[in-house]
């Protein structure tokens, strides 16, 4: 019985790099992928709503009925434009061309003069959701602005109840500091597990593996010379998301590197293994593809709380996502991005994430190991 | 060094209820080349993984130059052997050197040995281009060489060769073969499958597989003169459209081309006479194709 | 006729003796449709709050109360920290701090202040809250108090097409188109790949066969397993989430077909490209990303940056999205119909005409 062989591992880990390094797909993939991805996403991802259409139909035709259009029109939210008809409002709204309608009825100057009150119809495009409650919450805002104009009061704050929010960590609500760090995630995920998988399933497919296994060459030698190069190309690409987000999307970073960067390689090694897992149980590229897709990306990017909270999810789907290594790495992430929390405060994820990582290893090396014989 | 460098004994390889290898007992002596022949599906590279212990054995004993395959005894036995697979050779997108280095990595060689070794092989081959081309841009037959050095590197006493030539133009076929010849003379065993009966003929000795089990195992010259007792004929039409002979009368009637292989159940002058009205009639030495046709066929009836 | 029927019977055979494969095309979807539309929700829950005020502030006790009673926040278990600190240290997503003395009395004083304090690491979150919170302190107040802090003009809003702002209803329609493109562009795109590597695509250049033939061939199977996917994922909607479909279902057939020109003409085109099947799917990753994030099937398009507007205008996919839901949800017109599938025709007709030259070439 031989015993593990560092020359072995290293010759496996080498010949993996040259073929990386004469390979543009890989290469474009594992560094030119991260980038754009950060940069479109970055950018894509925006959720504060601006420019909402608004049709709007004036039955009043007042002081007061053009004081409140105006109101709407004056915020960068709405862009008011003027209809003959309800029907014709509704056409809008199904054609997308409107997200919001707004009635003004015939007597709304006259209530508001004597009751202080007025009535308003709006009718919302509800098959958007993901602005909808942006829009609620503008509509607050406008209301009271509009009120005050309304009444030619100044629109000083005398009400009873001045409540004043302040935002933690990211006090402007900005997308993109919320966005960019989770993103990370995405990219390590996507070039660790994509890669890995392909690659093992390539040595399958070519017939390569059965040659190298006519040697004395050992499976864990086979592994860990496979996945070190795919190791360190992930970090790589995290490397340049975190460049991204600093630099071009001028996130702050408050917390510490040894933190993130610790997070980080466990979180690489989680997908290293769950690439392994993918490639052993389908031996071919094209369906490591579509497993890869399915149990690697899909929940990375949308059970991990990257951008859909956790917390809001059924219990059995906070279950579920808590088996996927991102939930947790997205969380650490994030935190040490914006929040900088000490590891104490975080051992919950660590240990989390290490376990997992664990388990993923086991079960991917045992079944690699299994197949092999 | 009289003892045979493989014997198997009643091997059998099951997948599932699949038998791929059916009680198999034969050995390979030392420097000679031994032709394991059989159509897709036979059995060959089963058996072929087996003897490189990629695959345990079902049922059966496998002696490996006097070492028995036991389980966590693989390595000591892929230390023995070499291997060039069927479906792999080379790593395509790096260069020879950077191909044969790996290898040598694997097998542990320490630098003057692998250097002396590669030198030696080099000029086995007769390999003089640059040894940083990249694997995908040499031709087949080169491809092929290089790979057989790579699987030699470690000076293995047997090394297996699964259909080494397919593909492979007939003159880099014939120069491979010259290869082999020669390593089997400075007393390396030669495992060889293949699908060219031509080739086969270079081999000392030919195993025969069909669905799992050996039907046949000698010298060609032995197979052949075994399989046909009586004088080969090969029958030609004189002109196209002319009537086939009753096939009763022959023991083997075998389409060639537009020629017959044909072995006559009672060979009597006034039958030859009766077709040479159509046919030209020459005697032949069967070949191993014939061999192979016919004892599959006669298998299979 | 009859080699192209050939072809397509060939392609299919070899899918249905493919189990594995079988299976990531057809179950592996409905799966994730299920679960992912039941896991991405827009709606507010769990939200842990703390409030930090003196004991008898009745105001903001209520406040409290009416915030667990709503369903979207929850208690924290009890803090050593004070309010701010537990939303520094992660253990709240929000604080609700009253000013000294408690909010009754600043109220009675006429000088109310409250702060709200609120992790915003994620905005989505933290806009929701806001949100939330504002409501139902307005609503605390109008009730206890008879004050109201909001709302002088009184806007009755209604929703229109998604009543109850159904996650779901908003999502499957775009899952599922997106679903649709996947497959088309993996299945044909990699099958092409692998036959290039496999060497059979010579055989199949050498036969007296055209070029149609060959591409025909190896899409028409593949539309015909995307168009199985897309039902299996609708019907799953209307199953799972009482996803109603207010459209004509002639519109949503011609609608499917109308994508799948310019989505099989990429897969073609991209399989020109491309060797072996890592690299067609390198490719594919990049391309399915792309059109994903440029589409508005998840991130509204409005809010993007002009130029990636333009973009994401170009985009099949965004018109098909929009399709979809646009007949499922609100039953679209033909006019709307008509604009959409005009620009899938024509990005389809030049993205296939740049295909088949080039498939030319290259084989």
């Amino acid at each position: 019985m031989t015993v593990f062989s560092l020359r072995r591992t290293k010759a496996v880990c080498l010949k993996e790099f040259k073929h990386i390094f004469r390979d543009p797909f890989t290469l474009m993939m594992a560094l030119l992928l991260p980038l754009l991805i950060v940069l479109i996403l970055g950018n894509a991802i925006e959720f504060n709503v601006k420019s909402i259409e608004l049709a709007y139909m004036d039955h009043d035709k007042t002081q007061s009925s053009r004081k409140l259009i105006e109101t709407f029109g004056s915020s960068d939210y709405f862009r008011p434009y003027h209809i003959e008809t309800p029907t014709k409002g509704q056409d809008d709204l199904a054609a997308e061309r409107a997200k919001m309608m707004l009635v003004i009825p015939p007597n709304f100057e006259k209530e508001m003069m004597t009751a202080r009150t007025g009535n308003v119809q709006i009718m919302l495009d509800g098959a958007d959701n993901s602005s909808v409650s942006a829009i609620m919450n503008y509509l607050n805002t406008v209301n009271n602005l509009a009120f005050y104009k309304i009444q030619g009061l100044p629109a000083t704050d005398n009400k009873p109840l001045k409540i004043k929010t302040r935002y933690l960590f990211n006090p402007e609500l900005n997308s993109r500091w919320f966005a960019v760090p989770g993103i990370t995630a995405l990219i390590v995920a996507l070039v660790a597990i994509m890669l890995t998988a392909l690659t093992i399933c390539k040595e399958w497919e070519q017939g390569s593996m059965e040659m190298l296994l006519s040697t004395p060459i050992r499976a864990t030698e086979i592994l860990i010379g496979k996945l070190l190069p795919y190791a360190g190309l992930s970090f790589c690409g995290f490397w340049i998301v975190f460049l991204a987000a600093r630099f071009i999307f001028n996130v702050p970073f408050n917390g510490s590197y040894l933190i993130l960067i610790g997070a980080t390689l466990l979180f690489i090694l989680g997908y290293l293994a769950m690439g392994l897992c993918i490639s052993v149980i389908s031996h071919e590229q094209q369906v490591a593809v579509q497993y890869a897709a399915v149990i690697g990306l899909l929940p990375t990017a949308l059970l991990s709380g990257f951008i859909f909270p956790i917390e809001y999810m059924p219990p059995v789907f906070q279950g579920i996502s808590a088996l996927f290594p991102a939930r947790f790495y997205v969380e650490i992430a994030r935190d040490q991005f914006l929040k900088a929390s000490s590891f104490s405060d975080l051992w919950v994820p660590f240990t989390a994430l290490s376990i997992q990582i664990i388990v993923l290893m086991l079960i991917g090396i045992f079944k690699f190991k299994r197949t092999l014989e | 060094m009289n003892q045979p460098i493989v014997s198997v004994k009643n091997l059998s390889v099951r997948f599932g209820t699949f038998y791929a290898v059916k009680n198999v007992s034969f050995q390979v002596d030392r420097g000679e080349i031994f032709g394991f022949l059989g159509a897709n599906g036979a059995g060959k590279t089963t058996t072929i993984r087996v003897l490189c212990g990629l695959l345990p054995a079902t049922e059966g004993t496998v002696f490996i130059d006097n070492e028995r395959f036991t389980r966590g005894k693989e390595n000591l036995i892929k230390q023995k052997v070499g291997y060039m697979s069927q479906k792999f050779t080379l790593y395509d997108g790096i260069s020879i050197a950077e191909n044969m280095d790996f290898a040598a990595a694997l097998h542990h060689l320490d630098k003057k040995r692998y250097e002396q070794r590669r030198t030696e092989l080099l000029r086995f081959i007769d390999f003089r281009e640059d040894l940083s081309l990249l694997v995908r841009d040499l031709p087949g037959g080169i491809k092929q060489e290089i790979a057989l050095c790579v699987s030699l590197l470690h000076d293995p006493p047997i090394i297996f060769l699964d259909e080494p030539t397919a593909g492979v133009a007939p003159k880099a076929r014939a120069r491979f073969w010259d290869l082999i010849r020669h390593l089997a003379q400075t007393g390396k065993t030669v495992f060889v499958t293949t699908h060219y009966m031509d080739e086969a003929e270079n081999c000392d000795r030919i195993a025969l597989m069909r669905a799992g089990e050996l039907i046949a195992l000698d010298t060609p010259a032995a197979l052949k003169k075994k399989t046909f007792q009586g004088q080969l004929y090969l029958i030609t039409p004189k002109r196209g459209n002319v009537p086939l002979p009753d096939k009763s009368l022959f023991e083997i009637f075998e389409p060639y081309g537009r020629h017959y292989h044909a072995l006559f159940k009672k060979e009597t002058t006034s039958i030859q006479k009766q077709l040479a009205e159509n046919f030209n009639i020459t005697p032949i030495a069967p070949s191993l194709e014939d061999v192979f046709i016919r004892l599959v066929e006669g298998k299979d009836r | 006729m009859s080699t192209l029927l050939g072809f397509i019977k060939k392609e299919l055979i070899a899918l249905r003796r493919d189990p594995i494969m079988l299976a990531a095309i057809l179950i592996l979807p409905i799966v994730q449709v299920i679960i992912l539309s039941q896991a991405i929700t827009f709606e507010a829950r769990n939200l842990r709050l703390v409030i930090d005020t003196i004991p008898d502030d009745t105001i903001m006790t209520r406040v409290y109360d009416h915030a667990l009673g709503s369903g979207w926040f929850k208690k924290v278990a009890p803090l050593q920290k004070s309010a701010v600190e537990a939303v520094q240290a992660g253990e709240a997503d929000v604080a609700l701090i009253a000013p000294k003395g408690g909010l009754t009395r600043s109220l009675i004083r006429g000088e109310g202040e409250l702060q709200i304090l609120i992790d915003a690491t994620n905005v989505l979150k933290a806009q929701s809250i806001e949100g939330y919170l504002q409501g139902i302190i307005s609503g605390v107040l109008t009730q206890e108090m008879h004050i109201s802090t909001h709302n002088p003009i009184h806007f009755s809003t209604r929703l229109l097409f998604n009543p109850e702002l159904n996650t779901q209803w908003f999502l499957i329609p775009a899952i599922s188109a997106v679903l649709v493109l996947m497959s088309l562009l993996t299945l044909i795109s990699v099958s092409i790949a692998r036959e290039k590597e496999n060497g059979t695509i010579e055989t199949l250049i050498s036969a007296p066969i055209s070029k149609y033939d060959i591409i025909l061939g190896k899409t028409i199977p593949y539309i015909f397993v995307a168009f199985v996917n897309m039902f299996l994922i609708q019907t799953v909607g209307w199953f799972f989430f009482d996803m109603s479909f207010n459209g004509s279902f002639l519109m949503f057939v011609l609608s499917f077909m109308a994508f799948c020109l310019p989505a099989t003409a990429t897969a073609v085109w991209l399989a020109t490209y491309t060797k072996t099947q890592q690299q067609a799917m390198l490719g594919l990753i990049i391309i399915i990303f792309l059109a994903l994030m440029l589409s508005g099937a998840f991130f509204p398009r409005e809010n993007m940056p002009e130029i990636l507007q333009w973009i994401s205008y170009i985009n099949p996919l965004t018109h098909y999205t929009y399709l979809v839901r646009n007949i499922i949800l609100k039953g679209a017109g033909w006019d709307y119909f008509a604009e959409h599938v005009g620009v899938l025709l024509l990005s389809g007709t030049i993205i296939a005409a740049i295909a088949l030259k080039r498939f030319k070439t290259t084989l």
